[in-house]
C-alpha cells in the first residue's frame, strides 16, 4: 500500500520569539516493511540554518535554527511511503519468551530496548500485570498477542486524563488513557520481563464515518509498541490502542525508548509566551489523494520527486 | 581497613627513611613544627585569595568527619560543610623512576579509554564481541545519544583532550587506578597553584631539590589550545564553561581560566548563532573557538541531551559537529566514568590496543553477571546466621590481593567482622549516587541496601576499600601519616599525550575511607613532586610559536556578566558612601545641646532623607530629645541595617570578579568589610548617647574611607577600560540619583517660603553634597538659590554635583560609541551613542531648571517649585540605568523548552 502523509505543525506565539532552535522528528524512516518514496520538509519562516541527519536510533531528524524575531512557526512535512509488513510468523514457531529474553540480553542492538528512557520507568505492578500473559514456557509471540489484546480490552480510550507526567503505574491504576499511555505501559511491562520493546511513533489510517467526506487534517499522530521475537523473526508492531498487529494501515515515523526520544518537535525558544499549537495530519492512500481536490489544493507534492531526498 | 599495614610513602618497612625524602625531612626538622603550621596557614590564605573562596576553618589540620560512624562512606555533604581547599605544606614525592612508570600507565590508560569511546560511539565491536555487557553501554548515564548530520561521521577526531585519573598505592606497593575523571577532570589548576604558593611560602623546601617543573606542561597545554583556536581567520577565543561561583570547583575554574588565558563563562554568557559559538561581551558578541567544559556533560546542550531543563547552550553540539567550536573534552567522555566498566578494562585493552594494561585497578566486581551474583550471595550478603569467618571462595576473576583479605581480619580482631567488610557498594552506571561502605552499616541499613541491590544488581558494583598508602602530613601536634589519593593529569598536544610531572594529592582524614566518589566539601591537598633524573629525562617538546598578536588597547572580551557585576559594585559602593555621608551630617547636627526650633526643622528634613535613603526605617523622631534621637539611630549600625546589607552585597560580588580584581583590591574589599561588620556585631547596643554617637561617628568615618580607598585603588590599579569603566558608570548613576533626590527632598518643605527657611535648606543641600567649601570659596557666605543649584546640578567641575556625574557618564558612553570598527560592531556603537545622548538630555533638562531659577526675580519662590522636576530628572537617570543594562549586560534570558512540554501537557494529540 502506498500512502501520502502530510504532517503540519503550526505555532502561534503571543509575543515574538527572538531565537529558536528545534529538532524535528516528522519525516518517516526506511526499514524492512516500509520504503520512503519521497519526502520534503517546508517551514516558514525560513531558518538561518538547517541540517538534516539521523538520530541515535537511525530516525530522520532535522535541525532548524531561527535567529530573527518571528511570531509564528509553521512546519509541513509531506512524504509518500510504501508500506507492507511481513505477515506474522506462526506464534507457536517463535521461541519461548524466556529464551527470547536471553537472546535479547546478548543482542548488540535489541539489547538497548531493554532499558528505560527518561519517561517510562519500570514498575513492579506493571511488571506483574504483563507477567500474567507470559506463563513459563509460552512462546514470545503468543504472550505478546495476549498482552496486546488484554490492554485493548481492559483499558478504556479516553483523552484528557493523562499528560507527559503520567506514570505507567497511574495508567494501570486508572485503566484508561491514550495511545501514548498504553504504549508506555506495555513497554514497561515487557522490559520488566526482560523483553526488548520500543516506542514507535507514526500514523494510522482512519476512514470517515460512512456517508461523510473526510475532513482535512483530521488524522493524528499515533504511537504503538515495537516488540522483538528474537534474531530470526526480528521486530513486529503491536497496537494496543486498537488491539491489532501492524500490517498495512500504519506508517512509521521512527522509534526510541519512549516518547522523549522521538517527540515530533523539540525546541528551545527565547521569547514568546501565550503560545498556541495546531497539529494536522492527513494520511491517505496516494491514489485517493490524487482524486481528492481538497487534498490536491494543499499543494506540497513535488511534480517529480527530487532524487537526493529519497533515502 | 583490614589489618594489613599500609605502605608509608616516606618510611620503608624497616623504619628507614626512603632516599628521596631525606633532604626534605632535614629541612622540615630545621623549620620546626610550629613554623610549619604557620606557613600552612599562609598557604591557605594565599589560596583563598587566588580562588576567592573563604579560608576553611583550622588550616593545617584535616577535618574530622563522621564517616567512621555514619552509614555513608563519604563525608556527608551536610549544610555546614565548608567547600574550599587547603594545601598541606609537606609535598608527596615521587621518584623519577616511579613517575616514569606511572606516566606510561596513564598515557596507555587514556589511549584505551579513547579507543573504547571510538568503538562505543562507532561500530560497537565491544558489544558484538561480547566484551562489555549491554547494560553498561545502554544504561550508562554517560552514554549520550546525539544525532549525526548526513554525510558526517558520528565520531570526532578525538574525544579526549585532557584527562585526570585518581590513583592509590595498595599494600603491595603498586599504584592502582581508583577512578577516571574524564568529563570535568578538575584539579589541574589547583596543582599549579599549590606549587606556586609552595615555592613562594616555603622556598627552603626547594633549595637543592632537583624537581621537574610544571610550566613546560602548562605551556604545551596552552599551545595545544591556541593551535586549535587560531585555525580560523579572526583568532576566535577560548572559554572555560563553569557552573558558576556556587559550584564546588569555582576556585579551580578561576585559576585554570587565568592560567590558560580563557574567558571564564557560564552558560548564560554564551550563545550559538549561525552554527558558531559566541561570548556575549559589552562590545557585542565574540567568537569562541575552543570551549573547555567544566560543567555536567549532559546539560551542555538542552536541545539534544537528556538533562532535564534548559540549562546549557542550545545548539552547542550542532556547532561542534560543524567544526565551528572544539569541545574539550567531548561531552560523551563521561561514558568511561561508570565504575561498572572497571572489571572489563583488561580484556578491552587486549581487544582495542593489543596491549596488557600497565596500571591495575582497585578491585571492582560488577554485580550484574553470574560471577557478581555469586559474590553478592556469598560475600556481600550471605544468609543471616552464617558466621563471617568462612573463607569465601574467590572465583578466578582478575582480583589482585583479594583472597588474602578476610584471613587477616580473623587473626587480629576477635570481634565478628560484618560480612562484606572492606567492600563498598557503588553505582555501576555512573557516579552521582552515594556509595555505601558495608562495614559501617547497621542491620536495618544493610537490609535496605540489600533489597535495593537485589532488585537490580546490574546497577551496582562492589569495590574494594583500598588500603591506600600514607604520607607525612602536618597535624596538630606533629607530623602524622595520612592516607593519600594521587591525581595525575594528561593533555594531548596535537600528536601525543603528555603527563603533568606533578599533580594533586588528596589527604584523607583519620577514619575517612578511600572510595571512588568524587570529593565533596573541604579538601586537604598536597603538592606532588617528581624528582628529576637524567636517566628519565623529560621528553623535550619543540616550542611552538603562535603568530604575533595584534596590539590591543581595549579589553574587548569583558563578558557582559562581569560588566554587570562591576556596574553593581559601583552602585553599591556609592549607595554605601551616600548613606554614610548622610549619617555623618545627621550626627554633626546632633552634636550640640537640645536644638532650637530652627535646628529642629533641619533635623526633621534630614531624618526624612534618612528614611528615603533607607538608612532608618520609619521611626518618628520629631518629638525626641537629642539623646533620644541618638538612641534611635543606634539601629542603623545593626547587622541587618542598610550598611551591613550593602557590605554583604559588595562582598558577594567579589568571588564573581575574582579573576578581574587585583589581589590588593579583593583583600581590601573583603577584609575591611568583615572588620566593619565585626565592629557592628560587637558594639554595645545600649549605653549613654555620647558613646553611641562616638561609635556611630567612628563607623561613619570608616565607611567613608572604605568607599574612598576603593575608588583610589580602582583608579590606581585598574585599566581605564573594561571593568573599571562600568564600575564608574554605576557610581555616576547612583551619585547623580542621590544628589537629585536630596535636593528634591530638601526643597520640598511645607514652610519653604518662610523667611530663612530657603537659606537653611540650601545650606543643608551643600552639606549633604559635601560642597560647602567649594561654595564658600566662590561665593563667600552669601547663600542664594541659583549659585547653589548651579554648583550642585550643573557645574561639571564639582565631582560631588549631579552635573559632573552626568557629564562624565555621557563622555564615558561616547567613548564606547567611538571605538574602532575592529573592536565593536556598528550596532553596539550606535546604541552607546544613543545612551550618551540620553545622558546629555538629562543634563539639558537640569540646565533649564537652573536657568528658570536664575531669571526669576524671586529665586526662593522659583526654587521651591523645583522638586517635581528634580524627581523627573532622577527618574530619567534610572531609565538610563535600565537602558545601559539592556545594552551591555542583558545576558540572554532563559529559554523555554517546547515540544516535550515543561508543563506536562501533550503537545500533540494522539489517538
Amino acid at each position: 500500500m502506498i500512502y501520502r502523509v502530510r504532517h503540519a505543525t503550526s505555532y502561534t506565539y503571543g509575543r515574538p520569539v527572538e531565537l529558536a532552535s528545534h529538532v524535528l522528528h516528522v519525516t518517516p524512516r526506511d526499514f524492512p516493511g516500509q520504503r520512503v518514496l519521497w519526502t520534503r520538509l517546508d517551514c516558514d519562516p525560513l531558518p538561518v540554518r538547517r541540517r538534516e541527519g539521523t538520530d541515535h536510533f537511525g530516525n530522520r531528524i532535522f535541525w532548524l535554527f531561527h535567529e530573527a524575531p518571528h511570531d509564528r512557526f509553521d512546519i509541513v512535512s509531506t512524504s509518500e511511503v510504501e508500506v507492507l509488513f511481513d505477515p506474522l510468523p506462526p506464534p507457536e514457531a517463535t521461541p519461548s519468551w524466556e529464551d527470547t529474553a536471553i537472546l535479547a540480553a546478548q543482542d548488540p542492538d535489541a539489547s538497548q530496548y531493554l532499558f528505560d528512557g527518561v519517561m517510562c520507568a519500570t514498575s513492579p505492578a506493571v511488571g506483574a500485570y504483563a507477567a500474567q500473559s507470559f506463563p513459563p514456557g509460552r512462546t514470545v509471540l503468543e504472550g505478546l498477542l495476549d498482552l496486546n489484546r488484554r490492554v485493548f480490552s481492559e483499558f478504556r480510550f479516553r483523552s484528557g486524563v493523562s499528560s507527559l507526567r503520567t506514570t505507567v503505574a497511574d495508567t494501570l491504576a486508572r485503566k484508561e488513557g491514550v495511545c501514548q499511555d498504553f504504549t508506555h505501559l506495555m513497554l514497561s511491562g515487557l522490559r520488566w520481563l526482560g523483553l526488548p520493546a520500543r516506542y514507535t511513533s507514526g500514523y494510522i489510517r482512519t476512514r470517515p464515518p460512512p456517508g461523510q467526506k473526510r475532513r482535512l487534517g483530521a488524522d493524528v499522530s499515533h504511537a504503538w509498541v515495537g516488540a522483538w521475537l528474537g534474531p530470526e523473526y526480528g521486530w513486529i508492531g503491536l497496537d494496543p490502542t486498537n488491539g491489532i498487529v501492524v500490517r498495512d494501515e500504519h506508517v512509521v515515523l521512527g522509534w526510541g525508548r519512549d516518547y522523549a526520544d522521538i517527540s515530533p518537535v523539540r525546541g528551545l525558544i527565547l521569547g514568546g509566551g501565550g503560545d498556541t499549537l495546531r497539529v494536522g495530519v492527513d494520511l491517505v492512500p496516494a491514489d485517493e489523494w490524487d482524486r481528492d481536490p481538497a487534498l490536491q489544493a494543499l499543494g506540497a507534492v513535488p511534480p517529480c520527486p527530487e532524487p537526493d531526498i529519497i533515502t | 581497613m583490614t589489618g594489613t599495614i599500609p605502605i608509608d610513602e616516606m618510611v620503608d618497612g624497616h623504619g628507614g627513611v626512603r632516599p628521596h625524602w631525606r633532604r626534605l625531612l632535614g629541612v622540615i626538622s630545621d623549620i620546626g613544627h610550629r613554623e610549619l603550621v604557620a606557613r600552612g596557614q599562609h598557604i591557605a590564605l594565599a589560596l583563598s585569595d587566588q580562588t576567592g573562596m573563604p579560608v576553611p576553618a583550622e588550616p593545617g589540620r584535616p577535618p574530622v568527619t563522621s564517616s567512621a560512624t555514619s552509614p555513608s562512606a563519604a563525608p556527608s555533604p551536610d549544610a555546614g560543610e565548608t567547600h574550599g581547599v587547603l594545601c598541606d605544606p609537606i609535598p608527596l614525592i615521587l621518584p623519577a623512576s616511579e613517575f616514569a612508570a606511572l606516566e606510561a600507565g596513564v598515557i596507555q590508560r587514556v589511549r584505551l579509554l579513547e579507543a573504547l569511546l571510538q568503538d562505543v560511539y562507532g561500530d560497537r565491536t565491544v558489544l558484538t564481541e561480547c566484551l562489555l555487557p549491554p547494560a553498561l553501554v545502554w544504561a550508562n548515564h554517560g552514554f549520550l545519544r546525539g544525532g549525526t548530520p548526513d554525510g558526517d561521521s558520528p565520531l570526532p577526531d578525538r574525544f579526549f583532550s585532557f584527562y585526570a585519573v585518581d590513583l592509590v598505592r595498595g599494600a603491595d606497593g603498586q599504584w592502582q587506578v581508583l577512578a577516571d575523571r574524564a568529563a570535568r577532570a578538575n584539579g589541574a589548576g589547583l596543582a599549579l597553584e599549590n606549587r606556586r604558593q609552595m615555592t613562594r611560602i616555603l622556598p627552603e623546601f626547594f633549595a637543592g631539590q632537583d624537581l621537574r617543573r610544571l610550566t613546560p606542561f602548562l605551556d604545551l597545554w596552552q599551545e595545544s589550545l591556541q593551535d586549535d583556536g587560531l585555525t580560523g581567520t579572526s583568532s576566535p577565543g577560548q572559554a572555560l564553561l563553569t557552573p558558576g561561583p556556587t559550584g564546588p570547583h569555582w576556585g579551580e575554574h578561576v585559576i585554570l581560566a587565568r592560567e590558560l588565558g580563557c574567558a571564564l563563562a557560564e552558560a548564560g554568557d554564551l550563545t550559538v548563532r549561525e552554527g558558531a559559538l559566541w561570548l556575549k561581551t559589552v562590545r557585542g558578541l565574540r567568537r569562541v573557538g575552543v570551549l573547555l567544559i567544566r560543567q555536567n556533560a549532559d546539560t551542555v546542550d538542552p536541545l539534544e541531551l537528556e538533562g532535564q531543563g534548559t540549562a546549557g547552550i542550545a545548539g552547542l553540539l550542532d556547532a561542534a559537529r560543524g567544526g565551528a567550536v572544539r569541545l574539550m573534552n567531548d561531552p560523551r567522555v563521561g561514558f568511561v566514568e561508570a565504575p561498572g566498566l572497571t572489571p572489563f578494562l583488561e580484556p578491552l585493552s587486549r581487544h582495542l590496543l593489543g596491549e596488557e594494561p600497565l596500571l591495575g585497578n582497585v578491585g571492582t566486581i560488577w554485580l550484574g553477571d553470574e560471577f557478581g551474583s555469586r559474590f553478592l550471595d556469598e560475600t556481600l550478603f550471605p544468609p543471616e546466621p552464617e558466621p563471617p569467618q568462612t573463607e569465601c571462595p574467590q572465583p578466578e576473576q582478575p582480583q589482585p590481593e583479594q583472597p588474602r583479605q578476610e584471613a587477616a581480619g580473623t587473626e587480629t580482631d576477635p570481634a565478628p567482622v560484618p560480612p562484606g567488610s572492606g567492600w563498598v557498594i557503588a553505582p555501576a552506571l555512573g557516579l552521582g549516587k552515594p556509595v555505601h561502605r558495608l562495614a559501617t552499616l547497621d542491620a536495618a541499613a544493610r537490609r535496605a541496601l540489600e533489597a535495593t541491590v537485589r532488585a537490580a544488581p546490574w546497577r551496582f558494583v562492589a569495590c574494594r576499600e583500598p588500603n591506600s598508602s600514607v604520607a607525612p602530613t602536618v597535624g596538630e601536634k606533629g607530623i602524622v601519616p595520612r592516607p593519600v589519593v594521587l591525581r595525575l593529569f594528561a593533555a594531548f598536544d596535537g600528536t601525543d599525550w603528555a603527563v603533568l610531572p606533578g599533580g594533586m594529592a588528596r589527604v584523607l582524614a583519620e577514619g575517612e575511607a578511600v572510595t571512588i566518589e568524587p570529593i565533596a566539601g573541604l579538601q586537604v591537598t598536597k603538592d606532588v613532586w617528581v624528582t628529576a633524573d637524567e636517566r628519565f629525562a623529560p621528553r623535550e617538546h619543540p616550542v611552538m610559536h603562535a603568530p604575533p598578536l595584534p596590539i590591543r588597547r581595549a579589553q574587548g572580551d569583558l563578558p557582559s556578566r562581569a560588566a554587570d557585576d562591576f556596574f553593581w559594585l559601583g552602585r553599591y559602593l556609592e549607595q554605601l558612601e551616600g548613606a554614610a555621608r548622610l549619617l555623618h551630617v545627621v550626627l554633626a547636627h546632633l552634636s550640640g545641646p537640645d536644638p532650637s526650633p530652627r535646628e529642629r526643622a533641619d533635623l526633621d528634613v534630614l531624618m526624612r532623607q534618612m528614611r528615603v535613603a533607607g538608612v532608618t526605617s520609619e521611626a518618628a523622631f520629631s518629638g525626641y530629645t537629642v539623646s533620644g534621637m541618638i538612641r534611635e539611630l543606634a539601629s542603623v549600625a545593626s547587622t541587618d541595617g542598610l550598611f551591613a546589607r550593602l557590605l554583604r552585597k559588595i562582598m558577594r560580588l567579589v568571588p564573581e570578579l575574582t579573576d578581574r580584581l587585583t589581589r590588593e583590591m579583593r583583600d581590601f574589599i573583603t577584609h575591611q568589610a568583615h572588620a566593619i561588620l565585626r565592629e557592628m556585631e560587637s558594639r554595645s547596643t545600649r549605653g549613654d548617647p555620647a558613646r553611641i554617637r562616638d561609635f556611630l561617628t567612628g563607623m561613619t568615618r570608616r565607611l567613608l574611607s572604605y568607599g574612598a580607598t576603593l575608588s583610589g585603588l580602582a583608579s590606581e590599579n585598574m585599566v581605564r577600560s573594561g571593568g573599571r569603566q562600568f564600575m564608574d558608570i554605576g557610581r555616576r548613576i547612583e551619585r547623580s540619583s542621590t544628589v537629585l533626590l536630596s535636593c528634591a527632598g530638601i526643597l520640598e518643605q511645607p514652610d519653604m517660603h518662610q523667611r530663612g527657611r530657603m537659606e537653611a535648606a540650601l545650606r543643608l543641600m551643600l552639606e549633604l553634597c559635601d560642597s560647602v567649601i567649594t561654595y564658600r570659596s566662590r561665593y563667600f557666605s552669601v547663600v542664594q538659590p541659583a549659585p547653589v543649584l548651579d554648583l550642585l546640578l550643573l557645574d561639571d567641575d564639582n565631582p560631588r554635583g549631579a552635573g559632573f556625574q552626568l557629564a562624565t557618564l555621557r563622555d564615558s558612553l561616547l567613548e564606547l560609541a567611538s571605538e574602532d570598527e575592529s573592536t565593536a560592531p556598528a550596532a553596539q556603537r550606535a546604541a552607546s551613542a544613543e545612551l550618551a545622548a540620553s545622558a546629555g538630555d538629562v543634563l539639558d533638562m537640569l540646565s533649564c531648571l537652573v536657568a528658570s531659577v536664575m531669571k526669576e526675580p524671586d529665586q526662593d519662590r522659583a526654587a521651591a517649585v523645583l522638586p517635581e522636576a528634580l524627581r523627573q530628572a532622577q527618574a530619567s537617570v534610572m531609565q538610563l540605568s535600565g537602558a545601559i543594562g539592556r545594552c551591555y549586560f542583558s545576558v540572554l534570558n532563559s529559554p523555554r523548552l517546547v515540544g516535550i512540554g515543561e508543563d506536562g501537557t501533550l503537545d500533540e494529540a494522539a489517538t
